[in-house]
């Protein structure tokens, strides 16, 4: 076992041995069998992406590289030298390092702190490290500030730098882009590229085709355990890439071109909310409208005020100055659970954190958004309305689980994606709020997705989509609007918005460079 | 090498297991103690554990004991489901007591089908007034439940020390600290002339009950849980998190509240200095034993109150300290709290493989 070798100097003679040959890999779980005899090789300073649906290994791949997963069989060179990676510790040692699709951040520790825990050095050189590698990123990020106040998106930064801080040889990223906004992408792709340059070698996992093409020099496509092709995917079109993972063509979205609106469902008028320390950025002379039959779009760059304007219209706080009116009935005061009664749902971004509680049955889980339905006499809970109910959703919605009582931690991510969404529409809301609805989950699965919130809309449901993903904005939207430091921009049908016209919104080319931006003030409000 | 090594879902044996492991733990170190202070062994367990209910009388004087401590632990129950943590039960209890007889002394001309009642939802309203400060304090200005409720309690033993050395010491009663007998309209008289056991048994029983259908059934019983386990989560499915604070404070003391009247309106017949007698404390223990379960909370109630009768047992035949219940107590919950790592863990010998949860974190 040597590691020592290692440095990023040897890719300047560029050796004709790969940095890294996985050879044979096959991992299960159970009964389940995740990898399958995968072999693959990357040179150095090459960015190898590997495809795939959601199950189809990508992630227990890059696990078992990692040595978080064991393999069951398979071997694996570094440098054309045999390596035994039993544990992420002598993973790191080989010079590997790993971004997860899921955190492992300490929430109470400032971003510093959790740096210099990672790296292991102390305060002060961990500051100067970051401070040097955050300008490189153009992450706009507070190192003072605790990871609670930090929004998805700023977290996953987080994570991502201080993982190029170690200067790593290899370097796994597992959907590094699920929860960044384009500039952002376009920012970290730059900086892959500068790693790269210095013989790093990169593999990336993602859903997003494009993203696929523009920066990986190889790929390799796996399906149900198995690597089924390798390809360069500059050199082929979206369509042949999908063909590819899915073995044949997506079916189109159903969304029907023309909406017929119907009257106003849900407004809020000129609403302005105070900081606090949960929403440390307010909203500011917010203002909007969804009719009967509309998806408004509020695209925008994460932690310019979304989720305070979830929260805003869920009813967890109240505006200070301004009202929020659903059919004609004010409702600035109304608590949560009397909109729900009333017909508002919401599907919230974070999952397992905010829609679900993970050690819950599915069905318990049902019963959060829409107590009043299956609450009799003595505020008794019917369990057996409730359990049917759930198992129906599940069927309708084809969650892969036929199960109710099985937790809500036990489900992937698009699964539950898709159950939190068939709990929204069993309430029959008036106005359905969907955060990021397919952040995270397989090609298939956003298709799903979508396709239901454009069939609920057809059926004269308002929908509020809070999203992220432009694709999605544009598939989905009937108006489009901005938020931007907590402001919103008047909505605009899609039809007539251009790329760049969003684009220069979201980054605060518009009205927002009047004020503060919404980092600084975010994190001044992070620290008091 | 012994390692702990994190389960990827709780260990359902374990959750039952614990209490029973933990139980027969604390009589294997009682033993030790009884051995190491040079009395017999098995004799001396007996006397704790058996001798005290091995007649009918016997027997009656548990449910006496049963009756305040099922009390206090079943309004536990409702804090500890949503990890409000109350440790006031016993200040809950002293004041319901000490507002219980006050009213009793005052009542005492009345018709017992007024007085009585009138007795009882005093001491109730009383305990949840008690607990209702704390509920305030955590409310309004975010101060932690756990250090209120216990200053709380401080407060309470020493409103009743000034009340039975001054306002309502017995003006016939020789300067005793102790208020005058209550009067028989006041008092919850016994179901059965030979037994102290009052009526109160009765309402604790339904109490039980009521407990075990709401636990199975109550939409409240679950919202409790949401704020428990994902406060985040339940402020989004709109739980009122300070509104189930208010409620389950005020649930908690006015059942410990209304244990305390029924020992001064039933067995004890008058207000002494000696009423915190340790049932909201113990209440704790057994809530826990009982996995904030209704029905474990009525097991475990007996099976404390069966030490509260057994360390009186030993004072009188061993010539043993009454205080051995309290270490009987301590250590049962000592190493309830060690058996409980169990659920979550799984200890392993040796480096063998890991599991896959352990590996996850140990990264």
């Amino acid at each position: 076992m040597s590691g020592k070798n290692l440095s990023a100097d040897s890719s300047l003679t560029m050796p004709d041995f790969p940095r890294l040959e996985v050879i044979d890999f096959s991992c299960s779980y159970h009964q389940h069998v995740a990898n399958e005899n995968i072999s693959l090789k990357v040179f150095p300073g090459e960015v190898h992406g590997i495809l795939g649906e959601n199950g189809a290994g990508k992630s227990t791949l890059l696990k078992c590289i990692y040595g978080v997963e064991r393999p069951d069989s398979g071997e694996m060179l570094i440098d054309a030298r045999q390596v035994l990676i039993d544990n992420p510790a002598t993973a790191r040692r080989h010079g590997i390092a790993m971004v997860f699709q899921h955190f492992s951040l300490f929430d109470s520790l400032s971003v510093e702190e959790n740096i210099a825990l990672f790296l292991s050095v102390p305060l002060d050189k961990a500051r100067k490290l970051a401070e040097e590698t955050l300008s490189q990123l153009a992450f706009n990020l507070s190192l003072s500030a605790r990871i609670s106040v930090l929004s998805v998106a700023e977290r996953q930064q987080v994570e991502i730098a201080r993982c190029l801080m170690m200067k790593p040889s290899i370097l796994l990223l597992d959907e590094p882009t699920a929860l960044l906004a384009p500039p952002e992408v376009a920012s970290l792709f730059l900086l892959l590229e500068q790693v790269a340059l210095s013989g790093c070698s990169i593999l990336f996992t993602s859903h997003k085709l494009d993203e696929v093409r523009s920066i990986c020099n190889t790929a390799s496509i796996l399906r149900q355990g198995k690597v089924v092709g390798h390809c360069e995917p500059a050199t082929m079109d979206n369509k042949l890439l999908t063909e590819m993972i899915f073995g044949d063509e997506p079916p189109p979205l159903r969304r029907s071109e023309k909406f017929e609106k119907g009257g106003v469902v849900f407004s809020i008028e000129s609403v302005t909310t105070l900081a606090d320390e949960q929403n440390p950025l307010p909203l500011r002379d917010v203002s909007l409208e969804v009719h009967a039959g509309e998806i408004l779009g509020i695209a925008g760059v994460s932690g310019n005020g979304q989720e305070v304007l979830n929260a805003l219209i869920n009813g967890e706080l109240c505006p200070v100055v301004g009202k929020i009116i659903f059919e004609g009935e004010d409702w600035s005061l109304e608590t949560t659970a009397s909109r729900q009664k009333k017909g508002v749902q919401l599907v919230p971004a974070d999952r397992l954190g905010v829609g679900a509680v993970a050690e819950f049955s599915l069905a318990e889980n049902f019963l959060l958004t829409q107590q009043h339905l299956f609450v009799g006499r003595f505020g008794a809970v019917d369990t057996k309305a409730l359990s049917h109910a759930a198992q129906e959703s599940i069927a309708l919605f084809g969650v892969d689980h036929e199960d109710a009582k099985v937790t809500a931690g036990e489900l992937s991510g698009g699964n539950l994606q898709k159950y939190l969404l068939a709990r929204a529409v069993h309430a029959n809301p008036r106005l359905l709020v969907c955060n990021n609805p397919t952040w995270g989950i397989d090609l298939q699965g956003t298709r799903e997705v979508r396709q239901r919130i454009g069939e609920l809309a057809d059926r004269g449901v308002a929908v509020i989509l809070v999203t992220l993903d432009i694709d999605e904005l544009f598939e989905l939207s009937d108006q489009i609007a901005v938020l931007n430091s907590g402001r919103l921009s008047s909505p605009e049908p899609a039809a007539s918005m251009t790329l760049q016209s969003l684009g220069e919104r979201m980054t605060g080319d518009g009205q927002s460079t009047l004020t503060a931006g919404p980092n600084n003030t975010g994190d001044q409000a992070a620290r008091g | 090498m012994i390692r702990l090594e994190p389960r990827s879902r709780e260990s359902w044996i374990w959750q039952f297991g614990s209490p029973v492991v933990a139980l027969s733990l604390t009589v294997l170190a009682g033993a030790l103690l009884f051995y190491l202070l040079g009395k017999p062994v098995l004799e001396t367990l007996a006397i704790f554990f058996i001798d005290p209910v091995n007649s009918v009388y016997g027997l009656s004087e548990l449910l006496v004991k049963l009756t305040p401590l099922l009390l206090c632990s079943l309004g536990l129950y409702f804090c500890f489901k949503a990890q409000v943590w109350n440790i006031g039960a016993e200040g809950q209890f002293v004041i319901g007591a000490l507002v219980g007889g006050a009213v009793a002394l005052n009542v005492g001309e009345l018709d017992n089908l007024i007085a009585l009642p009138l007795v009882l939802v005093c001491g109730s309203a009383a305990g949840a007034f008690w607990a209702g400060i704390a509920a305030w304090l955590r409310t309004r200005f975010g101060a932690s439940e756990i250090l209120t409720t216990i200053m709380l309690n401080y407060i309470a033993v020493n409103f009743l020390l000034y009340a039975v050395h001054g306002p309502l010491k017995d003006p016939e009663g020789y300067s005793f600290p102790e208020s005058a007998l209550f009067s028989e309209n006041t008092l919850l008289t016994p179901l059965h002339s030979d037994y102290r056991v009052s009526a109160a048994f009765l309402m604790a029983m339904v109490l039980v009950l009521v407990c075990w259908w709401l636990h199975q059934n109550a939409i409240m019983v679950f919202q409790l849980r949401v704020q428990a386990a994902a406060p985040r989560t339940a402020r989004f499915s709109g739980i009122d998190s300070k509104k189930l604070v208010w409620r389950v404070l005020l649930i908690s003391g006015a059942a410990a509240g209304l244990a305390g009247v029924s020992e001064v309106a039933g067995p004890i017949g008058q207000l002494t200095p000696y009423l915190a007698t340790g049932y909201g404390y113990t209440a704790i223990i057994v809530v826990f034993l009982a996995r904030l379960h209704p029905v474990g909370i009525f097991i475990a109630s007996i099976l404390l109150s069966l030490m509260f009768l057994g360390g009186e047992n030993l004072q009188v035949m061993a010539g043993l300290p009454k205080s051995v219940s309290l270490v009987f107590q301590g250590m049962l919950l000592f190493f309830l709290l060690i058996t409980d790592v169990m659920i979550r863990y799984s200890v392993t010998f040796g480096s063998g493989k890991q599991t896959q949860s352990a590996r996850a974190a140990s990264l």
